[in-house]
């Protein structure tokens, strides 16, 4: 499965660095996983992504002592975490008026190239905007499974689901992306 | 009779996604023509993970510089709530940012806006002493639609206060239960010629006498040296528990391929389940 190497052969010892509480340890980890958990984040609809990843590496430094298995099952732990904190801002967000959106809330991260940071800016705000369109579920699934690279049963996990549930939400989910982008003609 | 390129279907069709179709899509394998919108979006999702890393919050910059106090020598894993809290989200910070850039005349309403506010709120708490708090508690009485009542809960009665009848019997008025129409002797006078009781002799049966001050200092009930614990609630508020425990949304993991404990989710419930 892509996307599974992303500390080179060396997740044990950062696991240890990490759980040491070495700043080396946790900044390897932040540097693999943060991208990919914004990205989640982002597409999902978080009010603020940005703050939300933060939170999430946090608990996850937290509570590291307690984990145990290989670079696989950190992954998906780790979005198990973001999925609930996720569930959490949810949650908030129907006890209060969301916010107004601040001036940097939808930032371009600055690169070198301002035009490639526009266009992929775009092409993240359409596939949101499809991925809005998904039922919650289905977009969970299609999310953890192309973006996290979680395997059908560590998204079952994440999501507290059975596998045979989470392929069904999968095949649905694709199913309807379909519809919708030949129904619509949205560019991609 | 219809030609058969006269119909249209009403309905796009939908290519047919096998597992194998899905895992390419999933993997990123290349996929048939017809799916190629598909694999299209599953591209853009998977891009969507490839920037650089999000400017971390302050405390976890921290950690990313610094690592954690634990690193020298503490048992790993021991990593408290503190050594992690982030006080400073990137909204607040943009407040704080903004509120730095108003005008001093501005700033100085703030602050007396601010001030106003505390004193208003420690009257209502009853936290000041006994002459600014009733001045206080006037004045909110005068100015907004609430009461104190003598016991200075807001929306208390107060004694000349009207009853739930509306007719003036609040608690000073006759109890209709008879309660406070007999009148000791002690307190009228008939008993000994002056009206009222002494006060120096409390039977030992009256309520809170364990709790009584005696005259010998050293004799007193115990007092418990460590302060209780305050919040900064007012007086009179519950102080909400203090959990030390994990946070609910981080879930437990053992060995591999074992799943960890699965705290109180709750999963979004669709109609595409």
């Amino acid at each position: 499965m892509p996307g599974h190497d992303r500390f080179d052969g060396e997740f044990d010892a950062v696991l240890a660095a990490a759980r040491a509480g070495e700043a080396r340890g946790v900044e390897r980890i932040f540097l693999a996983l943060s991208p990919v958990v914004e990205g989640y984040l982002r597409l999902q609809g978080a009010a603020e992504p940005q703050d939300l990843t933060s939170e999430v590496f946090l608990a996850m430094v937290r509570n590291i002592g307690s984990f145990e298995g290989d670079e696989a099952s950190f992954r998906s732990w780790v979005f198990t975490i973001a999925h609930r904190r996720l569930l959490d801002e949810r949650r908030r967000a129907t006890r209060r008026p969301a916010p107004a959106p601040l001036d940097e809330a939808y930032h371009h991260r600055a690169g070198d190239d301002v035009e490639r940071s526009a266009l992929d800016a775009v092409a993240t705000e359409q596939v949101r905007a499809l991925c809005e369109r998904l039922g919650p579920n289905q977009r969970d699934v299609l999310l953890l499974r192309l973006l996290g690279q979680l395997t059908v049963e560590e998204a079952a996990d994440v999501l507290d689901k059975s596998p045979g549930a989470v392929k069904a939400l999968q095949r649905r989910g694709f199913r309807a992306l379909a519809r919708l982008i030949e129904r619509e003609g949205v560019p991609l | 009779m219809s030609d058969p390129g006269d119909h249209v279907p009403q309905m796009p069709a939908t290519p047919l996604l096998d597992d194998d179709t899905i895992d390419a899509l999933v993997e990123g394998r290349p996929v048939a023509d017809q799916h190629a919108s598909l694999a299209a979006f599953a591209c853009r999702v998977r891009a969507a993970g490839e920037g650089p890393p999000p400017p971390p919050a302050p405390a976890l910059a921290r950690l990313l510089r610094d690592g954690l106090p634990s690193a020298n020598g503490s048992r790993p894993g021991a990593i408290s709530a503190a050594d992690t809290a982030d006080h400073y989200p990137a909204r607040r910070r943009h407040l704080v940012a903004k509120a730095a850039g108003i005008g001093i005349a501005a700033k100085i309403g703030l602050g007396v806006t601010a001030a106003a506010a505390t004193v208003v709120g420690a009257g209502a708490g009853g936290l000041l002493p006994d002459r600014a708090d009733r001045m206080v508690r006037d004045a909110i009485e005068v100015v907004t639609p609430f009461g104190f009542g003598d016991d200075g809960v807001p929306g208390g009665r107060r004694s000349e206060d009207p009853g739930p009848d509306g007719t003036g019997s609040g608690t000073s008025g006759a109890d209709p239960d008879g309660f406070g129409e007999d009148v000791s002797s002690d307190a009228t006078g008939e008993s000994d010629g002056e009206p009222g009781v002494d006060g120096q002799d409390i039977a030992d049966e009256a309520p809170g006498a364990t709790n009584r001050p005696s005259d010998d200092p050293g004799s007193g009930p115990p007092v418990d040296p460590a302060p209780p614990v305050t919040t900064g609630g007012p007086p009179g508020f519950p102080t909400p528990p203090v959990t030390t425990g994990p946070p609910p949304d981080v879930p437990g993991r053992g060995a591999p391929g074992v799943p960890g404990t699965v705290g109180t989710s709750t999963t979004l419930a669709g109609s595409e389940g």
